[in-house]
C-alpha cells in the first residue's frame, strides 16, 4: 500500500464525516479543534486572553461584545466567529495566520452546524460527575462490557472477528497477567476444556501468584518514575528497594487502590503507622534530587515542588499540571495558582534543595527483622527526645560566661591537646569488622585482641555516631601535629608488628563504602601481611613507621603530619573510621585520635553539637559540610551579630557542654539506638517537618520571585471541592479527596489506563492526559460504566482485572477483518483484540524462562541486580564529584543474574541499553504510556547482547537434555516450549535445514562451538557436546528472534 | 473526503498505536521537512562540537582588557545583583583578568586566545558568538536545557528534533550520533541525547571511540559471519510464514530491521576503518588507522559519518569545569580540542562539505568575569561563547558584544532558544512548525520561545 493511500485510510478514522442522522457533539466533535485552535488565546488563561473573548464556556462565547456576539446559537451566519474563520482578509483571519495554524474545510463545516444546532456546550468527560450509564439491552444479554461495545459494532454496521483459538486467549492471558509464557501443559489443558470456568480458573491461578504482583508492578513504577537513583548529576543511589518491594507486595495482597495511594501520599500521617505504610511514604522521597555543589538551595527546593505536583498530576488525575508552573493552563481550567496550592501540600516534607554527595538522604525509617527491635528503636527514640527536652529546660542564664570560658581556649594557638576521636570503648560504629574483648587495664576498659604466633589480625570501626574527621584540615603544624593510638603490649606474648590504619570515604557523611585506607605500622612485617593487595589495604600506601614501643605499659603510636601517607587525589575527603592490626601476640587498644593545637581541638569538639543537630535532617550541602566548624564559627562571632540559627547552635552546645550528666545519658542511648540500627535496612520516607516550607504563586516560574502571595493548600478549584472542608489541609486530607470528590476523575484515569493494559489500547489513548487536549474516548459510557464498578467495588483492582478479562471482547482474535483493517485501523471499536510487541522486561524474562534460567523467588528482593551490560556503556559511574559515591556495574553472580527484568538496577541516567532499546523508560519523568517501536537496535540486541546469546544456548542444552530422538521431535518441542504449539511443516523444513548446515559447521569447527557455548556464566556444557548444542544453540536463537515471540497477540 | 495534510496526520497518530507501523513505514523516508513550508536549507546536516563543563569564554573568545585592568577589584554591583551564581552566591566578587593573550586574525580581525593557534588561523570560517545566555546555572539542567530547550529531562534532544525533522540520508546508520571524548569526572548524561516522546528511530546513538563503536554490534563468539547470516535469513523466512497468517504489517517491519541489523554490522566497522583516509588527512587530525577515543579521532569519525548520511553527529568533550586554575586548565583542554576541530573545519572545506554541513562550537554555559578561589571562574548564565561555521552561517563575522566586564549582553543576546531556532532555520526547518503531539500538546524545540537570528545567517548564493 502507498503512503498516500494509507493515509487517506486512516483519516476516515481521524475525522468523522457528516451525515444527517448525526448531531454534532460538543465534547466529541468541536471541542478539540476549539481547544487545538482557539483556546491558546480564548480560554482558561487569563494573562494571555487576547481580545477579552473567551470560547470555551456557554456564557462567555455568547456574550455580547457590542452589537456582535463571536456564537449566535442556532444562527452560524450571525456568528462572529464564523465570519472571522472564512475571511479572506489576512488580517481578520482566525486563527491569525502567523500562529501557523489553520482550520480545514471540514472543521469549518462542523463548527458550523454545530453553531447551526444550537452550539451546546458539554462539561468535559473526564470530571464531570460520575454517573453509572444504563447498560444496553440486548437479545444475547452479553456481559456489559460487551454490550456497550456491540451497540458501536450496531452503529457502525462492523462485525467483530471470531474467538481466538484457545492458546492464543490462553497466552494473551498469561502474558498480560505476569509477562511470561504459559507452559505448554496449560494450553494443552485449556485446548481441551476452552470453557469459561476453565479460563477463570487459570486467571485465578495466576494472579494469585508473586510474578502477577511483579509484571502488575512495572506499570505503577512507570507512573511514579522509580529507580535506583537520585537523577541528577552524579545520580547517586537511593534506598528505594524498598518502596518497589512493598508496591510488589500490595498488588499482591490487593491492596485497595484508595488505601493503595493514601499510604503513599501519607502513610507518614497516618495514626500509628505500619512499617508498610512508612515505606509506601518513600513515593514522596523518590523524585529527582540533586547534590551539585554550585546549586541554588532556594532554586532546588522550588525545583521539588515541580517534581511532587507533576507526579500528583500525571499518576492520580491523568492530567498535564506543569505548565501551570509558569502561566494558566492553556487548555485545562488548571490555573498558576492551582499549581501552586496543589505544591503547598508538600511543603511539610522533611527535604532539602541540595543534598550532600553520597548522602542516604534523610530521613530514613529503619525497618528491622524483629518486632521487638523495632519497639527497642521507638523506646529509644522516646527516651532521646525525653533527654533532649531535658537538656533544653536550661535557661540561657551562664550563657555568656560559658561563652567567655570557651573562647579562650578556642582562640589558644600556644598550648596543645588530644583530640580522643575513637575513644576505646568504641562510639556505636555503623561498621565494625572483627571481633574484640572488652578487657579492664590501669582502671579504664579497653579492648583486647590476641592471636596465634605469625598469624594477623584487624579489626575495623566506621561511621560513628559522632561524625567522621578531616585530619589534614586540622594542621597547624605538621612536625607537631599527629594522628596516634594508645597501646598496651603484653611482655609476655609481644607481638611482632602492631598498627592502624585510616579509612577514608568517598561520600558526605553516612557513607555507602570505606576506601583509601592509609596503613602505618611499627615493628616487622616478617610475613609481607601488608604487602598484599586487599579490599582493605593498597600495598602502595603502607608505611613502617619505627620499631615496636615497649611492652608492659602504656605507650602511643604516633604518626606525625609530616609522615603521613599522601591522600588520593580528589578523593581521600574525610577520614571516617579506623582499624587495628597486629601479628602475633596480645594487644589491649586505648583511645584513638588527634594531636592538635588547643584551638583546632577545641572546635572539634564543640562540633558534636551540630553534628547531633543535622543527623537525621537532610541539609544543603554547602552549610553541612561546614557544620564541624559550625559551633566555633558561631561563638567566634559577637552575639547580636550572629544569624538567628548561629544563635540557636551556639545555645545548644551551652547546654550539652554544661549538662554533662544528661550528655552522657544522651550519648549511651544514641549510641544504643545507632548499634541497634546498624542491623536495620534504611528506607526513604515522608516525615513533617517541625517547621514547614512556604510556597509563593510565583511569576512565570521564577523561584527568585518573592512578590507572591503565599499558597495554602488547596486542591484545583475546577474539581468542585466543597471549600468547607475544616481544620489543616495536609497531605493525608489531599490523598482522601482523590478518592471522595475527584474521584470520577480518578477512578476514570485508573480503568482507562487497565483497558489500556487488557486491549493495547487506551478507551482514550491519550493515557497521560485525560483533559480539554486529550483524546475523546471511543466509548465514554463505557469508561463511565467501568469507573462506576470500580469505585462500587471498594477499588479493588483485581476485581476489575476479572471483569475485563471476562468479557467476550477480551477473547477475540487479534487479526483483522478486511472490513476492519479498512474502516477501522486503530481499533477504536474494539471489534478485535490488540496486539503489540512486549516490554522489554518480558521480552528477556520469557527468553529466560524458555532456557529454564529465570529465578523466581518467593520473597521479593529489596536490592536490583546488575545483568550483563557492555562495558563501554559504563562500568563504573564516571562521577567524582567530591564526596559522590562511586558505583561499579559488577554483574550479578549465580541466580542473581537471572532475576526478572523489573529488579534491573535502575540508573535514571543510564538505564540499561537493552532496556533502552526496547523503548523502558529513564523515569526522569512520569510515564503513563511507554513507546512501542521496531528498531534495528532492538535486532542487534536480541541477536548479539550475551543475555539473549546464553539463554539461547541454554535453551539449546535444555532441549538436548530430553530423552526423546529425533531432530523434528526436539524441533517441536523448541516450539512448545517457547510458542506452545507444534511448528508447521514448512517451519519444521526450515529450521531442519538450518540446524542441518549449522551442525556441519560445529563439527569441522569445534572451537568456533566451544567459544560459542561458553558465553555467559551458566556452566558450559562438557566438551563432546560442544558442536551439538553450538548448532541446537543457532535453533534456539532464531526461535527467541521471531517477531511471534516478540508480541502478544 | 475531508483534506488532512501530511503534518496533522502524522501529529495525530503517531503517539497512538498506529506510530509503530508507520514509524517503520517513513523509516527511510526525507522526514516532514518535504511538507513544512519552510526556510531553503542552507545546510543538510549538523557537526556539533559540545565543550561539556561550561568552557571560559574569556580564555577562549572574549578579550576583555578592562577585566585586566580592575583585576582584584570589586565587580560593580550594579551588573551582579539578581543574577544568579553557582559557587560564588556564597563569596565576595572579584574581577579576574586573564594572563592569556589574545590575537587579532585573518581578514577579519576576529580576537581568539593564543591557546587556540589552529582556529585562529581559520578566524575567516568562524561566526563567533560571545553573548550565549541560558536560564540554568547548574550542570546537569544546564546541559538538559541546552540539549532539549527544556531544564528537565524528558523532552526530545535537537537531534531527536532534526531526524525527526528531516529523516535521515543512510539507510545503514542512524540519522542522530554522539560520540563522547575527554576527562572522565562531570558525568554527561545519555537522557542528553534522548528522544523524548518522539518515537525511538530518533534517539541519539552513541557510538564508542573504537574499533566497535556500537553496542551489541558483534556477533557472539563463535557465530561466523555465514552462521549469523543463515540465522537472519531463517528468521526472515519463519517471520514471512508467520505474517501470511496474522496479516501484520509489524512483521514485514522487523524483517526490515534485522536486514538494516545485519547491514550495520559490516557498515559501522568499515566507518571506524580509518585505513582508507590519506595520511595527510590522518596527520590534519592527528590519529592513527583507527579511532582511538581522542577528540581528534572522533572529529574524523564525524566527518565520515556526514560523508554517510548522518543527519546530527554530536562529539562531547568533558572537562571544562575550571573552578580553579582557569588558564591552565583551557590551555589543556585546548590542546586536545584545537587541532579537531581546525581539522575537520579544514578537511570539510577541501572536501567541498563545509558548505552544506554546519559546525557549532559551545558548552552548556559560559564562565564568570569574576574569579573562584583567585585562580578560576564559576558557571555564568549571562555571557559565553560559541562558535558557527559552515551551511549558511556568515563567516568571519561576530555576532553580539558583552558589556566592558563581560558580565553580560551589550549588543545583540544570543539565547538557547534563539540558537535552537537559527539551526533548524539554517537547516530549512521553521521552528514554529516541527511540532510533535504529545499529552494533547503541540509540542516544540523551542517551547513558545525563539527567534531566528538572522545577522547570523549568510545571504544564498543563487
Amino acid at each position: 500500500m502507498k503512503l498516500s493511500s494509507f493515509i487517506a485510510v486512516l483519516s476516515i478514522g481521524l475525522v468523522r464525516g457528516l451525515t444527517a442522522e448525526d448531531a454534532v457533539e460538543y465534547n466529541r466533535d468541536i471541542r478539540p479543534i476549539l481547544s487545538e485552535n482557539c483556546f491558546y488565546c480564548h480560554g482558561f488563561d487569563e494573562k494571555n486572553r487576547k481580545a477579552k473573548l473567551r470560547l470555551d464556556t456557554f456564557p462567555d462565547a455568547t456574550a455580547d461584545l457590542g452589537g456582535y456576539r463571536a456564537i449566535v446559537p442556532g444562527d452560524a451566519k450571525a456568528s462572529e466567529l464564523i465570519r472571522r474563520i472564512n475571511s479572506e482578509d489576512h488580517d481578520d483571519l482566525m486563527p491569525p495566520p502567523e500562529q501557523e495554524q489553520h482550520l480545514s474545510q471540514g472543521e469549518i463545516a462542523l463548527i458550523t452546524s454545530w453553531i447551526n444546532q444550537g452550539a451546546a456546550y458539554q462539561e468535559h468527560w473526564a470530571w464531570r460527575d460520575l454517573d453509572r450509564p444504563q447498560v444496553p439491552k440486548l437479545e444475547s444479554s452479553p456481559s456489559a462490557i460487551d454490550a456497550f461495545l456491540q451497540e458501536g459494532w450496531r452503529k457502525e454496521q462492523a462485525e467483530p472477528v471470531s474467538l481466538a483459538t484457545p492458546r492464543e486467549r490462553l497466552r494473551r492471558l498469561s502474558f498480560d497477567l505476569r509477562g511470561l509464557p504459559p507452559q505448554r501443559a496449560d494450553v494443552i489443558d485449556f485446548e481441551r476444556d476452552p470453557s469459561p470456568a476453565a479460563f477463570a480458573g487459570f486467571r485465578d491461578r495466576w494472579m494469585a501468584s508473586l510474578p502477577y504482583a511483579e509484571h502488575q508492578a512495572v506499570t505503577w513504577l512507570d507512573l511514579v518514575r522509580w529507580a535506583d537513583t537520585s537523577g541528577l548529576v552524579s545520580d547517586e543511589p537511593i534506598a528505594s528497594g524498598a518502596y518497589r518491594a512493598w508496591v510488589i507486595r500490595a498488588l499482591q495482597d490487593n491492596l485497595p487502590f484508595d488505601q493503595f495511594s493514601i499510604y503513599q501520599l501519607a502513610g507518614d500521617l497516618l495514626p500509628n503507622p505500619t512499617d508498610d505504610q512508612l515505606i509506601a511514604s518513600g513515593y514522596n522521597r523518590i523524585l529527582n534530587t540533586n547534590c551539585e555543589a554550585g546549586a541554588i538551595e532556594e532554586e532546588q527546593l522550588y525545583k521539588l515542588k515541580g517534581e511532587h505536583v507533576r507526579a500528583f498530576g500525571t499518576v492520580w488525575l491523568g492530567m498535564t499540571t506543569g505548565c501551570a508552573e509558569c502561566h494558566d493552563h492553556k487548555f485545562d481550567p488548571f490555573s498558576a495558582k492551582d499549581y501552586y496550592q496543589l505544591a503547598a501540600f508538600f511543603d511539610d516534607l522533611v527535604e532539602a534543595g541540595v543534598y550532600t554527595p553520597g548522602d542516604r538522604r534523610e530521613p530514613l525509617h529503619y525497618v528491622h527483622r524483629e518486632a521487638s527491635n523495632r519497639l527497642h528503636d521507638q523506646a529509644l527514640v522516646q527516651q532521646i527526645l525525653a533527654t533532649k527536652a531535658l537538656l533544653a529546660e536550661k535557661p540561657d542564664r551562664g550563657l555568656r560566661d560559658w561563652e567567655t570560658g570557651v573562647l579562650p581556649s578556642l582562640k589558644d594557638t600556644e598550648s596543645r591537646k588530644d583530640f580522643v576521636w575513637i575513644p576505646a570503648q568504641l562510639p556505636a560504629p555503623r561498621i565494625i569488622e572483627g571481633a574484640f574483648d572488652e578487657v579492664v587495664n590501669g582502671g579504664q576498659l579497653v579492648r583486647e585482641t590476641r592471636v596465634q604466633d605469625g598469624e594477623f589480625y584487624r579489626h575495623h570501626a566506621a561511621e560513628f555516631i559522632t561524625g567522621f574527621v578531616r585530619g589534614r584540615s586540622q594542621k597547624t603544624n605538621e612536625k607537631e601535629d599527629a594522628w596516634y593510638v594508645d597501646v598496651w603490649l603484653d611482655p609476655d606474648d609481644p607481638p611482632e608488628m602492631v598498627g592502624f590504619q585510616i579509612s577514608h570515604g568517598d561520600y558526605g557523611r553516612l557513607g555507602w563504602r570505606t576506601a583509601n585506607y592509609e596503613t602505618y605500622y611499627w615493628g616487622d612485617d616478617q610475613f609481607a601481611h601488608l604487602a598484599q593487595a586487599q579490599s582493605w589495604n593498597d600495598p602502595d600506601r603502607v608505611k613502617r613507621i619505627g620499631d615496636l614501643p615497649i611492652t608492659g605499659g602504656w605507650a602511643r603510636l604516633r604518626v606525625r603530619f609530616d609522615q603521613l601517607i599522601p591522600s588520593v587525589p580528589g578523593q581521600a575527603f574525610v577520614a571516617v573510621g579506623m582499624a587495628w592490626f597486629q601479628s602475633s601476640g596480645r594487644v589491649h587498644w586505648g583511645g584513638s585520635g588527634l594531636e592538635l593545637r588547643t584551638d583546632k581541638v577545641t572546635a572539634l569538639e564543640l562540633g558534636e553539637t551540630a553534628v547531633r543537630k543535622w543527623w537525621e535532617v537532610p541539609w544543603n550541602r554547602q552549610v553541612y559540610q561546614r557544620r564541624a566548624a559550625f559551633v566555633s564559627d558561631a561563638i567566634r562571632i559577637p552575639a547580636r551579630e550572629r544569624t538567628d540559627l548561629q544563635s540557636e547552635v551556639v545555645l545548644d552546645a551551652f547546654r550539652e557542654n554544661t549538662q554533662p550528666q544528661l550528655m552522657e545519658q544522651l550519648r549511651r542511648l544514641e549510641s544504643d539506638l545507632h548499634q541497634l540500627r546498624a542491623d536495620a535496612m534504611p528506607v526513604l520516607v515522608s516525615r513533617q517537618s517541625k517547621t514547614p516550607k512556604t510556597t509563593r504563586v510565583v511569576n512565570r516560574g521564577d523561584y527568585a520571585d518573592q512578590t507572591g502571595p503565599l499558597a495554602v493548600p488547596s486542591v484545583p478549584e475546577f474539581l468542585k471541592v466543597t471549600r468547607t472542608s475544616v481544620g489543616k489541609q495536609d497531605r493525608l486530607k489531599l490523598a482522601n479527596w482523590l478518592f471522595q470528590e475527584a474521584r470520577p476523575l480518578v477512578a476514570r484515569v485508573f480503568v482507562n489506563r487497565l483497558w489500556h493494559q487488557f486491549f493495547g489500547r487506551g478507551l482514550s489513548e491519550t493515557l497521560e492526559d485525560s483533559g480539554m487536549q486529550g483524546d475523546w474516548p471511543s466509548h465514554v459510557e463505557l469508561l463511565d460504566w467501568l469507573a462506576s464498578e470500580f469505585v462500587d467495588s471498594g477499588w479493588d483492582r483485581q476485581y476489575m482485572i476479572r471483569l475485563l478479562t471476562s468479557s467476550m471482547a477480551y477473547q477475540l482474535s487479534s487479526t483483522p477483518s478486511n472490513d476492519l483493517a479498512f474502516r477501522d485501523p486503530g481499533n477504536r471499536w474494539h471489534a478485535r483484540q490488540g496486539r503489540f510487541r512486549f516490554t522489554a522486561e518480558v521480552i528477556r524474562d520469557s527468553s529466560l524462562q524458555v532456557a529454564g534460567l529465570l529465578s523466581m523467588t518467593m520473597t521479593v528482593p529489596q536490592q536490583s541486580f546488575y545483568p550483563y551490560q557492555p562495558a563501554p556503556y559504563w562500568n563504573r559511574s564516571d562521577k567524582v564529584m567530591f564526596g559522590s559515591r562511586h558505583l561499579a556495574w559488577d554483574p550479578s553472580q549465580g541466580a542473581g543474574q537471572y532475576h526478572r527484568s523489573l529488579y534491573t538496577f535502575w540508573k535514571r541516567q543510564n538505564i540499561h541499553p537493552t532496556m533502552l532499546a526496547f523503548d523502558a523508560p529513564t523515569r526522569q519523568e512520569c510515564t503513563a504510556k511507554r513507546n512501542i517501536t521496531n528498531t534495528p537496535g532492538q535486532a542487534l540486541a536480541l541477536l548479539n547482547d550475551p543475555i539473549f546469546v546464553e539463554a539461547a544456548r541454554v535453551f539449546a542444552e535444555r532441549l538436548c537434555g530430553e530423552s526423546i530422538s529425533g531432530d523434528d521431535k526436539r524441533i517441536q518441542l523448541a516450539f512448545e516450549l517457547a510458542l506452545q504449539r507444534r511448528a508447521s511443516a514448512e517451519e519444521l523444513a526450515v529450521l531442519l535445514e538450518l540446524l542441518g548446515e549449522q551442525r556441519q559447521f560445529y563439527r569441522q569447527s569445534p572451537s568456533e562451538a566451544a567459544r560459542l557455548i561458553s558465553i555467559g556464566i551458566a556452566p558450559s556444557p562438557e566438551p563432546a557436546r560442544a558442536p551439538e548444542i553450538a548448532a541446537w544453540t543457532v535453533l534456539a536463537r532464531t526461535i527467541l528472534n521471531l517477531h511471534e515471540f516478540l508480541n502478544r497477540s | 473526503m475531508l483534506e488532512i495534510t501530511r503534518r496533522q496526520f502524522f501529529g495525530r497518530t503517531a503517539t497512538g498505536l498506529g506510530a509503530a507501523a508507520l514509524g517503520s513505514l517513513l523509516n527511510q523516508d526525507s522526514g516532514l521537512a518535504a511538507s513544512l513550508p519552510n526556510a531553503r536549507p542552507r545546510a543538510k546536516r549538523v557537526i556539533y562540537l559540545y565543550m561539556a563543563g561550561g568552557p571560559s569564554q574569556f580564555e577562549t573568545f572574549d578579550d576583555k582588557p578592562l577585566l585586566r585592568e580592575w583585576h582584584g577589584k570589586s565587580i560593580p554591583a550594579s551588573l551582579t545583583e539578581g543574577v544568579k551564581l553557582a559557587f560564588l552566591q556564597y563569596e565576595a566578587l572579584k574581577c579576574f583578568g586573564t594572563d592569556v593573550g589574545f590575537k587579532q586574525c585573518g581578514r577579519s580581525g576576529q580576537k581568539i586566545s593564543n591557546l587556540l593557534p589552529r582556529l585562529q588561523e581559520l578566524a575567516d570560517e568562524l561566526c563567533v558568538i560571545r553573548t550565549l545566555e541560558t536560564d540554568q546555572v547548574n550542570h546537569d539542567p544546564a546541559h538538559t536545557f541546552m540539549n532539549t530547550g527544556f531544564s528537565i529531562a524528558g523532552r526530545p534532544s535537537m537531534g531527536a528534533w532534526l531526524s525527526y525533522g528531516l529523516g535521515t540520508e543512510s539507510s545503514r546508520l542512524p540519522g542522530f550520533v554522539v560520540m563522547r571524548s575527554g576527562p572522565l569526572g562531570q558525568p554527561i548524561p545519555t537522557t542528553a541525547w534522548h528522544n523524548g516522546f518522539l518515537p525511538g528511530k530518533h534517539q541519539g546513538v552513541e557510538f564508542y571511540g573504537s574499533e566497535q563503536p556500537l553496542n551489541f554490534l558483534n556477533t557472539p563468539e563463535g557465530i561466523p559471519p555465514s552462521t549469523q547470516s543463515a540465522t537472519i535469513r531463517s528468521i526472515e523466512t519463519l517471520n514471512r510464514i508467520h505474517h501470511r497468517s496474522a496479516l501484520d504489517p509489524e512483521i514485514l517491519t522487523r524483517i526490515n530491521q534485522y536486514e538494516l541489523a545485519f547491514q550495520m554490522q559490516t557498515s559501522v566497522p568499515e566507518l571506524a576503518d580509518f585505513g582508507s583516509e590519506s595520511s595527510a588527512t590522518r596527520a590534519l587530525y592527528g590519529v592513527g588507522d583507527k579511532p582511538d577515543g581522542s577528540f581528534g579521532a572522533n572529529c574524523l569519525m564525524a566527518r565520515r559519518m556526514a560523508e554517510r548520511g548522518v543527519r546530527f553527529v554530536q562529539l562531547y568533550h568533558t572537562g571544562w569545569d575550571h573552578h580553579s586554575g582557569v588558564a591552565k586548565g583551557v590551555e589543556n583542554q585546548a590542546k586536545d580540542v584545537d587541532q579537531g576541530a581546525a581539522a575537520l573545519l579544514r578537511d570539510l572545506k577541501q572536501r567541498g562539505m563545509l558548505d552544506d554541513t554546519l559546525v557549532i562550537w559551545g558548552g552548556e554555559f559560559g564562565r564568570t568575569p569574576m574569579s573562584q578561589g583567585g585562580s578560576g571562574r564559576d558557571h555564568h548564565t549571562k555571557s559565553g561563547a560559541v562558535w558557527l561555521a559552515g551551511g549558511g552561517v556568515k563567516a568571519g563575522t561576530s555576532y553580539g558584544e558583552t558589556d566592558d566586564f563581560g558580565f553580560g549582553t551589550a549588543v545583540d543576546p544570543f539565547h538557547v532558544h534563539d540558537f535552537h531556532a537559527t539551526v533548524l532555520h539554517l537547516l530549512g526547518i521553521n521552528h514554529k512548525r516541527l511540532t510533535y503531539r504529545f499529552k494533547g500538546f503541540n509540542f516544540r524545540l523551542t517551547a513558545v520561545h525563539g527567534h531566528v537570528l538572522e545577522k547570523i545567517v549568510s545571504s544564498p548564493v543563487s
